[in-house]
């Protein structure tokens, strides 16, 4: 049999060692540990009775243990929790996706949302990428925004909680920092604000952990995941490679992850405010930058008609058969 | 020897015990940071050490998109 370290606080076998805190944790301490973790970003946020959730599900292993970190902390922070996955119809992926989305919600006592792309809009991912001629990555991401955003106003949401773990910011913040995008630093907190009627803040709660972290919970909360990789992922995408750097990295120099986390997170309202204008897109109504929304005029240009509008109607009948509707606009 | 399997290719390597996992993950050329190991079925951290009859799994940490 294995010799596995015991956990620093009661002896038991650990299933982690968590530099930050120099401790070995069992399975009971660890999940301790990520929760707290998590609580820390939605006291920043100022969760609290009374807020509904929204969280974005992917079937994915980051989505799966957000999802599962907040039904956690639900009694003690007192806020209801409404899962949502889009249907991408991406073939050989997307079914599974939606299969662990659904037992993983079903298991936690979540309501979950699925709002299929084909049957909100006609076309899948892939299809739709084809038909405005547009990177699949490119129109996969501004579609998820859009719809997150669109499910959060109807549901009437306080935040969208996201998946992205640390790695995953630290990605983006290195990216932009590459292109001197200030204005994109400034967007990587650990939750933002709503602007009314038009946008739902984010929640990053996952912003103090890592990918390897978020993994290892996972599988000790036995959650459904998909585990396979979308087949449209190119491997040697920016954020990939800057992934792995950050690894070897944080290998020479114990620490550097979570000290760079924990610096971007008390400094990123320094970098400049957008400067795009805010606006209501006058197809949708939901946020633009002035002039009608990214996805309104992504469906134009492919499907003949801005589709924002006919996305919220199904988004509201949706909420409506969940018993969860009563949305204003 | 133990008994490895490494995902997600499913390949299975034999490895001469007692074995650190930090070593098992190093010959297999992969950042700590990267993989999960799992010892009959429970992550372990890289400090534990593999032995006899221990089934191995190997899980790779990327995301999935
Ligand atoms: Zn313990
Ligand atoms: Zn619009």
């Amino acid at each position: 049999m294995a010799r596995i370290p015991p956990c620093s606080v009661c002896g038991k076998p650990a299933v982690a060692y968590v530099r930050p805190l120099r401790k070995f944790l069992c399975r009971e301490h660890f999940i301790e540990y990520f929760n707290r973790r998590v609580a820390r970003i939605l006291e920043r946020a100022r969760v609290g009775p009374g807020d509904r959730i929204l969280v974005a599900l992917s079937g994915g292993k980051d989505s799966a243990a957000l999802l599962n970190a907040l039904a956690d902390l639900r009694r003690s922070f007192g806020y209801e929790l409404i899962a949502v996955h889009i249907d991408l119809g991406i073939r050989g992926f997307s079914e599974e996706s939606r299969r662990a989305v659904e037992a993983e919600s079903a298991r936690l006592g979540v309501p979950l949302l699925v709002v299929d792309l084909r049957e909100a809009i006609g076309v899948s991912i892939p299809e739709l990428a084809r038909m405005s001629r547009r990177p699949t990555c490119s129109v996969c991401g501004l579609v998820k925004r859009y719809v997150l955003n669109a499910a959060a106003v109807e549901s009437r949401a306080r935040y969208i909680a996201m998946g992205h773990n640390g790695d995953d910011i630290i990605a983006y913040a290195i990216k932009s920092f590459l292109g001197q995008d200030l204005e994109s630093l400034r967007k990587l907190g650990p939750y933002s604000d709503s602007m009314e009627g038009l946008a739902v803040g984010r929640l990053r709660p996952l912003y103090m952990i890592t990918e390897k972290e978020s993994l290892v919970y996972a599988l000790l909360k036995r959650a459904h995941i998909n585990r396979a990789t979308c087949p449209h992922l190119d491997p040697n995408q920016l954020e990939v490679v800057i992934k792995h750097l950050m690894n070897e990295f944080e290998t020479r120099r114990p620490g550097v992850k979570i000290q760079l986390l924990g610096n971007l997170a008390r400094r990123y309202r320094d970098y400049p405010e957008p400067r795009e204008a805010v606006a209501a897109c006058p197809s949708c109504g939901l946020i633009s930058s002035g002039g009608e929304c990214s996805f309104c005029r992504l469906t134009r240009k492919a499907l003949g008609e801005p589709m924002g509008r006919r996305v919220r109607l199904y988004i509201r009948g949706k909420l409506e058969e969940l018993g969860l509707g009563g949305a204003s606009g | 020897m133990a008994r490895v399997v490494v995902e997600p290719e499913g390949r299975v390597i034999e490895v001469r015990e007692p074995l650190r996992v930090s070593e098992l993950l190093a010959s297999l050329g992969l950042n700590s940071e990267e993989a999960v190991v799992l010892i009959n079925g429970t992550p372990v951290p890289e400090q534990a050490v593999i032995e006899g009859e221990d089934e191995v799994r190997v899980l790779r940490v990327r995301s999935s998109g």
